[in-house]
């Protein structure tokens, strides 16, 4: 059931994140690459444990996986 | 005039999430081009751009150490931009491993510490990689066999989504990873028709020659350097068998982080090469409007979708508006469920750029 629901907010959030987009796009002027640096990209689990798991875990699951 | 707006606007979410990929299938039944692949070894740099990454480096380093590739024949270039948390220290203890760190002591942004790294890089052929994603070792080598080929200027390995916290361990399929999925698809159909539509920033390399520096400030390197080459001609494709692995994203809300970013790079993309928007003067006007910009488009024409219906509660319609409400009340229920993970977005979206 929680999944089911994650699809419909997951759409609803990355449209939502296009105007969001163009909200920091005008706001940003030229200094938005520099302050989106740290934008984190995909893995993102805001725990400072998971965080510092990630850079040995992805390859040993990587090398499981593949 | 509801009518007309409901439709058009129906008829526009429906072509940018279902009808353009449909489109590109029934294409490449039609239409395909195949890279002429051919083994190779040159010069490679490999280029590493990074702000604070001390807790990814020491890993990233030895991942690209362990390439598939003759060490004489590949250069490691780490570019540090402004880093504070000692990502310096950890990149100089490898020096003697042959690790070429680049040091700035401010933060310029990722474009110019790139424009940096490349002024000093001899390869022959740029491979980018980001600070925390995992190569595979043979990676290089398939990247580098679509290079061979004149017709292409950039080649884009693939990102994996792995879930870690699942018990088989293998590609992701929470609803991130499921749509990463889907993006991959059209990605994928893209460059056997054409070329794709920017690259991954995670994985991907050019010849040095087709470089040139990047603007201040540029969010997306990883599509401006790849739609530069297509303007001039060259096909950007997709290498399945060059993977780079990473974690999905714990949640849609971090997910939604990366995609303003994204979506951001892509509205500036439009301010900085405008000819994309020329159908005369890009190659693949087709796939960057229908890929590119209708995603751009897509929520201001949900919300036009959502309105008109206001205006027409009867019929067909009535039962359109009672899905469409539905769909908003799970993806509210949703937001409810997910709460707590830290970022908010929907409450403050302004937060984003000033963390």
């Amino acid at each position: 059931m929680k999944s089911a629901l994650h699809f419909p907010y997951a759409f609803v959030l990355m449209n939502w994140a296009a105007v969001v987009g163009f909200y920091c796009f005008i706001r940003g002027g030229e200094s938005i690459g520099q302050d989106i640096w740290t934008m984190p990209h995909h893995s993102h689990n805001h725990s400072a444990t998971r965080h510092s798991e990630r850079g040995t875990s992805v390859w040993a699951s990587a090398r499981q996986w593949n | 005039m509801a009518t007309t707006i409901f439709w058009a606007s129906f008829a526009a979410v429906f072509y940018v999430y279902c009808g353009y990929p449909l489109l590109l299938f029934l294409l490449r039944m039609v239409v395909r081009k195949p890279v002429h692949k051919a083994a190779w070894e040159p010069f490679v740099s490999v280029v590493i751009a990074a702000h604070n990454e001390r807790e990814h480096m020491e890993t990233k380093i030895h991942n690209c150490l362990d390439l598939d590739y003759p060490r004489d024949k590949l250069e490691i270039i780490l570019s540090l931009d402004g880093p504070t948390d000692g990502t310096e220290r950890v990149a100089r203890r490898h020096e003697r491993h042959g690790i070429r760190v680049i040091h700035w002591p401010t933060r310029t942004g990722k474009a110019e510490a790139l424009n940096r790294a490349l002024a000093a890089a001899k390869g022959e052929v740029i491979l980018f990689a980001d600070a925390r994603q995992q190569i595979h070792p043979g990676a290089l080598r398939e990247l580098l066999a679509n290079l061979q080929d004149c017709s292409v200027g950039a080649v884009s390995g693939e990102l994996v989504l792995l879930d870690r916290l699942s018990e088989h361990n293998g590609e992701s399929s929470n609803a991130v990873g499921i749509y990463w999925r889907y993006e991959k698809w059209i990605r994928t159909m893209e460059s056997d028709i054409a070329s794709m539509v920017g690259a991954t920033g995670a994985l991907y390399a050019i010849r040095r020659s087709f470089f040139t520096p990047l603007p201040k400030g540029t969010i997306l390197d990883d599509v401006l350097i790849p739609m530069r080459l297509v303007l001039r001609g060259k096909r950007v494709v997709f290498e399945p068998l060059a993977k780079t692995y990473d974690n999905v994203a714990c949640c849609p809300e971090a997910e939604f982080e990366r995609k303003v970013r994204t979506l951001t790079g892509n509205y500036q993309l439009l301010a900085q090469l405008p000819d994309l928007l020329l159908p005369w003067r890009n190659p693949i006007f087709f796939q960057f409007v229908s890929h590119k910009v209708g995603r751009l488009l897509a929520p201001h024409f949900l919300a036009a979708l959502f309105v008109s219906n206001c205006f027409l509660l009867y019929g067909n319609y009535l039962v359109l508006f009672g899905i469409q409400v539905a769909w908003y009340l799970s993806a509210l229920a949703g937001r409810v469920m997910a709460r707590g993970h830290g970022v908010d977005p929907v409450a403050k979206p302004w937060v984003l750029k000033h963390r």
